[in-house]
């Protein structure tokens, strides 16, 4: 009891600094006084680069002293190390308060660690010296009874964490999979995914345990579990084609409205959910009729749905038409999405247009005829004030050329290529050009 | 005194945010408002000279710490100045200067009617202005790019929501908050579908003391304090 008492205590003088009515817009805003805010004032005030540079310097030294003087608390360290990385984000370098970054994480009160851990995140890499001395941190705050400090390190650890110190915190993390708080599982969860990707072979074992998170109940955690096996499953879908079946059902729930409120973005329930759903389907069902099979009725569905108009729900569709023109092939399904790539192209929206035309590029090896069909817009998107679409168009006609049309398709690519700066596009189409020049050997009139 | 009428958001924005803070606003910040006019000044170009370190020895690009679908995002006014900058690739600190510099000229180059979505190196760059700032996300290049867009849309309705009508002054004061905002949303780079309530639920809740379940509820409460 005394243990809370003093930590209340301790804690008693940041809240009550606090504009009252903690959480919630007022607390929000810093209070005006604040040093950050002089700092941010004196800057606009001035009109000169070097004036800026001058005035930066010199707020770096008076940081430099503030940071190394042991009479500083770690309420003026949190002020400070803010304040060094604004200047960071300005571009002047602050690596001197690296180190003090850490150790504000590893001592401060709750307040005084969240920024700690945001300077760490922002100032350290992967490959960073300083990033070892962050583990100890790591370890004791899983560990902590206080579950805001179990938040943050798993925060942390899900954004950079050093490869080598992996099995001092994983099972304290496995751990944290069976945490009775559904946010706990699900930053856990996140957690092992940065491992999978940083050291798979780490984390080869646990793989049972994943299972589990995708039978959460918690919708948070088993959305969560999707990032992991998506990229598992593009790794090797074969291992999992017996999820399809569980992965259906989840889609059908989700486009069903089956989910809380809580989780509609605009009206469409969970889109960014349905997305990755839609992407780990479109990997289990390529060049496999019995697994595609599975998912012709929740694709025909997610097709019908999606029926409201708001940017969302096209996404959502395009992810639907490119999943059926990359699973096994069904007439109906390919009909109904050839017409909603119709509907895209045609869209006065130039998002929509844009959209339209990327899923032509798709899946126009598959079905040339689509081409012929809207082969009016797409000469019309050639010349097209934005370079994005005419870019794009180019990409697709790319992908179309034939002996008739190819002359006047490399004109065109030549004609965007005079008029590119960009260095990656002008070697990309350059690349292209060739490929073609050497496919159809031409003759020079 | 001003009228109590409420800041623009820059997610409704009334009138052009030209940037001179709403009276209310200035009458908290001290008169903050001559000090964020916009003075039209040209997008200073970086020196590199200017002290920033470059850290030698960072991994390479390619084969950095697991490909997450965000490659990074950023904020930034319709001056060039940076608000926020969150990168999930490891880069080097002088190459993520170049990319920054180059991305802002590309953006701020683009004509209102044309595409949200832009070609960028290797990347696509989905981006949107709300009022006077500019966000930018790079995604892989065989993204959704339309999901993108309404993922920076999210993340400003969660701005929105925990600083109550959000503008760019919000933004610049307290842009420790709105890392953790974007922390909570995208962790490590992909979107947490999570309901909008959790999200800002997490963040309050480290604005408050919290103790697990089993020991007592926060002393404070008890008292009746909290």
């Amino acid at each position: 009891m005394s243990d809370i008492v003093e930590k209340t205590l301790t804690a008693l003088p940041g809240l009550f600094l606090q504009t009252p009515g903690a959480g919630g817009p007022a607390a929000a805003r810093a209070p005006f006084s604040s040093r950050l805010g002089g700092l941010i004032r004196g800057i606009t005030a001035l009109t000169s680069k070097h004036e800026e540079e001058k005035l930066i310097h010199q707020e770096l030294s008076n940081l430099k002293a503030a940071v190394s003087a042991p009479t500083t608390t770690l309420k003026m360290m949190k002020e400070c190390m803010v304040r060094l990385i604004y200047c960071e984000m300005l571009g002047y370098d602050a690596s001197f308060g690296y180190i003090h970054a850490i150790k504000l994480a590893q001592q401060g009160n709750l307040l005084e660690k969240r920024v700690g851990y945001l300077a760490v995140s922002l100032f350290l890499h992967e490959s960073h010296e300083l990033l070892l001395l962050l583990v100890n941190t790591v370890v004791k705050d899983l560990q902590s009874t206080n579950l805001v400090e179990v938040c943050m390190a798993l925060t942390i650890v899900s954004q950079i964490f050093p490869q080598e110190m992996i099995p001092a915190v994983l099972p304290l993390i496995e751990d944290k999979l069976q945490h009775s708080k559904e946010i706990i599982r699900r930053k856990a969860v996140l957690a092992l995914y940065k491992f999978h990707l940083i050291a798979p072979n780490q984390v080869q074992h646990i793989h049972v345990k994943f299972r589990k998170a995708l039978c959460d109940r918690d919708v948070g955690v088993m959305a969560a579990s999707l990032h992991i096996y998506h990229r598992m499953i593009k790794e090797n879908s074969s291992g999992y084609k017996d999820l399809t079946g569980s992965f259906v059902t989840i889609l059908k729930q989700v486009v069903g409205g089956k989910l809380p409120v809580d989780f509609n973005y605009h009206s469409v329930p969970a889109p960014w959910l349905q997305i990755q759903l839609l992407r780990i389907l479109r990997l289990l069902g390529k060049d496999d009729q019995r697994t595609s099979e599975l998912m012709y009725d929740v694709l025909d569905e997610s097709l019908r749905r999606a029926e409201l108009n708001h940017n969302v729900t096209y996404a959502i569709l395009f992810e639907c038409v490119h999943t059926v023109y990359s699973i096994y092939p069904k007439s109906e399904l390919l009909e109904k999405a050839a017409k909603c790539i119709g509907k895209f192209v045609l869209s006065p929206k130039i998002n929509l247009k844009y959209l339209g035309l990327k899923a032509l590029t798709y899946v126009i090896q598959q079905d040339p005829t689509l081409a012929l069909q809207h082969q009016m817009t797409i000469i019309e998107c050639l010349d097209h004030p934005d370079p994005i679409i005419k870019r794009e168009t180019l990409e697709l006609l790319y992908r179309i050329t034939n002996a008739q049309n190819i002359t006047v398709i490399v004109q065109k690519m030549l004609e965007y290529l005079h008029q590119s700066k960009e260095e990656y596009i002008i070697v990309n189409l350059v690349g292209k050009i060739a490929e073609l020049a050497e496919k159809y050997p031409l003759f020079e009139p | 005194m001003a009228s109590a009428s409420p800041p623009p958001s820059i997610l409704r924005p009334r009138a052009r945010l030209a940037a001179t803070a709403p009276a209310r606003r200035s009458a908290r910040r001290g008169g903050a408002g001559p000090g964020f006019r916009e003075r039209g000044r040209k997008r200073r170009k970086d020196k590199t000279g200017s002290g920033a370190g470059t850290y030698g020895g960072r991994r390479g690009t390619s084969q950095d710490g697991g490909c997450r679908m965000m490659r990074f995002m950023l904020l930034f006014s319709r001056q060039g100045k940076l608000r926020l900058q969150k990168w999930y690739l490891a880069t080097s600190d002088k190459e993520r200067k170049k990319m920054v510099r180059e991305l802002m000229q590309v953006v701020l180059a683009r004509k209102p009617k044309m595409c949200s979505f832009l070609e960028w190196r290797d990347l696509k760059v989905v981006y949107k202005r709300y009022a006077s700032l500019y966000f930018c996300c790079a995604i892989e290049g065989q993204d959704n790019e339309l999901i993108t867009l309404e993922l920076i849309h999210r993340y400003v309705e969660l701005l929105d929501k925990y600083f109550g009508s959000v503008c760019e002054l919000d933004i610049i004061f307290n842009f420790e908050k709105a890392y953790f905002i974007l922390d909570e949303f995208l962790m490590g780079g992909d979107v947490q579908d999570t309901s909008k309530k959790s999200v800002l639920k997490a963040i309050e809740q480290a604005d408050l003391l919290q103790e697990e379940d089993e020991s007592p509820r926060s002393v404070l409460e008890e008292m009746g304090l909290a």
